[in-house]
């Protein structure tokens, strides 16, 4: 059986190499153009080449998204931009729009082409559609049971993809213009400003709100193995390396802990708490065990919380000083206990006696977000490791 | 340019004499987005009574567990010789091809309706309309008539349609505040002061724009165009209003429609935005 896929957001080239590193077995990114992202910062054409480069070293796959709506002004300049994406690499392109899909398929017999969670495929004959059309993979609705999936999943030579974690919208993909009567963005080129967020007058004594909880189906990777996905997709093209770090290398270790036969209740707990120690919002399984209902929802104004933990990005070590040297990000101070974790896996428990500047001065207490710092550390980390907040001092 | 009706009363055939040339009639448990929906013995008793051009909309996503039933109704209305489905769900025109039904296809893709390329494939696939978005602008509207084949439809005057939910988002609201629940509420996002009315019902959760979109301004630019139907929404007006409302169409009276149907002449002239700098 050939292994579950592990995918991964991904905004700039940092965080494609991020996610690949803690465990992506391959990475969803926009470009310049054609892409539901319009705010994000997309890859140029010589960013997306080397993060294939990058990705290709690993044995690793890169996914281009072109899924907006397009209009015909939009048209323009379309075939060379898909002709120079695949010069640069990437192995599929994830598409909402019929023609868009059709004239690659048609014309590019070399990459593969998915099927976006635009377009709401929520049944097994229009995913036959797609199939019989050419492309490879669906990606689902985020509105699917469990029997639901594993009927879509069936279907021979179609690979099915499932979102895990992250944001829901609040209507279907697709069948949503809020964004465009409310703020002129239009939600279907890229532009949603996340109306379903935002709180609606409705009596003079309260706020009618139609804000989802986010997705987190830590529980039912197992489940979505056994039911035959092919893919298991994580949200969140401009979250934060911290947030992508923790996220990917905890699906990881649950996905080859599944297929070691080694993960045990108490791991599972522990990880779905990482999970969501690093969420913002509160989190459920959505449609996947009953038709979402008031459970899933949020009925006050904001629902985002702050998160603190990440305290720094570990970007070098110091040989004389036999220290690490960090980015902060978040304040820390002299007693604090954290953890250190490394993209493949590693986690060191440590306790904070002495914070060094960038001139090597000692101080107590860090509180300069992108300050360069160092901690006395024997082992040297590899590349991109982070410190997070246990318990404060 | 035709004119065709969505009626909430029971009136069609009045509206048919007084000059529409047909209707649309959503298909129960297999449309949302209508105030008034409509079963397979309500089109066949229509079919019966007028020569008229009837329109079925079954534009709901489709899920497993409604496909048998869905290949089933698509061959009732080719029985009934219905003269086209507006559709979303690529299902009913997977089910369509597989099964050899003839039927008239119209793309209906809500939001999604917004290029010639795309409606040229759908022709070129046997789907011989497509209805336009209402997000799209009328120079948008003119290029994409004069680059296809395709009959095209557009939204004259009603409700566009905003979003649409799996969710009962209402069931949710009112269980969560404990208060007695209501199908149908307005609601207003305070900083723009767009007002939408919020419907539930057994398929989820619809958002409509609550101002009557209106394109009297460019009706006969449109019709002179090429595009060759026009929607119009009875909403929530009365038998005699929206009588009315025919008779100014038929007999073009610009001032007329404004009067009773506003000013909102919806993205016409406004191109959305998506890059954010």
């Amino acid at each position: 059986m050939k292994k579950i896929e592990l995918l991964a957001p991904a905004g700039d080239l940092e965080r494609l190499k991020v996610v690949l590193l803690y465990g992506a077995d391959a990475v969803y990114v926009g470009g310049e153009k054609l892409s539901l992202r319009a705010n994000a910062t997309n890859f140029s054409l010589e960013e997306l080449k080397e993060g294939c480069t990058f990705a290709h070293n690993l044995k690793k796959r890169v996914y281009l998204t072109t899924n907006i709506v397009f209009h015909d002004k939009d048209r323009k300049g379309m075939e060379e931009y898909i002709k120079e994406v695949i010069d640069c690499g990437i192995d599929a392109f994830i598409v909402s729009d019929l023609y868009l899909a059709k004239y690659i398929i048609d014309n590019h017999k070399e990459v593969e082409v998915h099927i976006s969670t635009q377009d709401s495929i929520t049944n097994i004959s229009s995913a036959k559609f797609y199939r019989d059309l050419g492309a490879s993979r669906v990606v689902l609705a985020r509105e699917l049971s469990k029997g639901e999936i594993k009927e879509i999943s069936s279907i021979p030579n179609l690979e099915t993809e499932v979102f895990i974690h992250g944001a829901m919208c609040t209507c279907f993909s697709g069948r949503c213009a809020l964004s465009n009567y409310v703020t002129n963005r239009d939600a279907n080129r890229g532009g949603c400003a996340q109306v379903c967020r935002f709180a609606f007058d409705y009596d003079s004594n309260d706020k009618f709100t139609l804000a989802t909880k986010d997705l987190n189906m830590a529980m039912y990777i197992k489940d979505l193995i056994y039911i035959g996905v092919s893919s298991l997709k994580v949200e969140g093209r401009m979250r934060s390396l911290y947030y992508l770090a923790t996220v990917i290398g905890s699906y990881r270790f649950l996905i080859d802990s599944i297929y070691d036969e080694t993960l045990t209740d108490e791991k599972l707990l522990e990880y779905q708490k990482r999970l969501d120690s690093v969420a913002n919002r509160d989190t459920t399984s959505q449609y996947f065990n009953h038709l979402a209902d008031e459970t899933d929802q949020y009925y006050t104004g904001r629902q985002e919380v702050s998160n603190q933990e990440y305290l720094g990005l570990i970007i070098g070590y110091d040989e004389k000083m036999k220290s690490i040297v960090l980015k902060e990000r978040n304040y820390f101070k002299v007693g604090d206990e954290v953890e250190i974790f490394t993209p493949n896996g590693e986690i060191y428990p440590y306790k904070i006696e002495t914070i060094y500047n960038e001139d090597n001065e000692k101080i107590e207490v860090a509180r300069h977000p992108e300050e360069i710092l160092k901690l006395p550390f024997d082992t040297r980390l590899i590349p991109y490791s982070m410190i997070r907040l246990i318990k404060k001092g | 340019m035709k004119l065709l009706g969505v009626i909430r009363d029971n009136n069609y055939l009045e509206y048919l004499d007084n000059g529409l040339d047909g209707i649309i009639l959503p298909l129960e448990n297999f449309a949302v987005d209508y105030f008034k929906y409509y079963s397979i013995s309500n089109i066949r008793e229509c079919r019966k009574s007028t020569d008229k051009l009837l329109y079925i909309v079954l534009n709901k996503m489709i899920f497993n567990n409604e496909l048998n039933d869905l290949l089933s109704v698509l061959k009732e209305l080719e029985s009934i010789k219905i003269d086209g489905i507006f559709f979303y769900d690529l299902a009913v025109l997977n089910l369509i091809r597989e099964n050899n039904l003839s039927i008239n296809l119209i793309y209906n893709g809500t939001h999604m309706v917004t290029n010639s390329d795309t409606i040229n494939l759908y022709y070129d696939l046997g789907v011989k309309g497509a209805y336009l978005s209402n997000e799209i602008t009328k120079n948008e509207v003119l290029n994409i008539r004069s680059n296809t084949k395709s009959d095209l439809f557009i939204l004259l005057l009603g409700n566009p349609v905003v979003a649409m939910s799996r969710r009962n988002l209402l069931t949710s609201y009112f269980d969560n505040k404990n208060k007695s629940k209501s199908d149908l509420i307005p609601i207003k996002e305070p900083k723009s002061g767009q007002e939408f009315l919020v419907k539930e019902d057994s398929n989820g959760t619809t958002f409509f724009y609550n101002k009557r979109l209106n394109l009297s301004n460019v009706y006969k630019e449109l019709k002179d165009s090429g595009i060759n139907y026009g929607i119009i929404e009875q909403g929530d007006y009365s038998s005699l209003e929206y009588k009315e409302l025919i008779n100014a169409f038929v007999n073009f009276d610009k001032q007329r429609i404004d009067e009773l149907a506003g000013h909102n002449r919806g993205f016409l002239y406004r191109e959305t935005i998506y890059k954010v700098k």
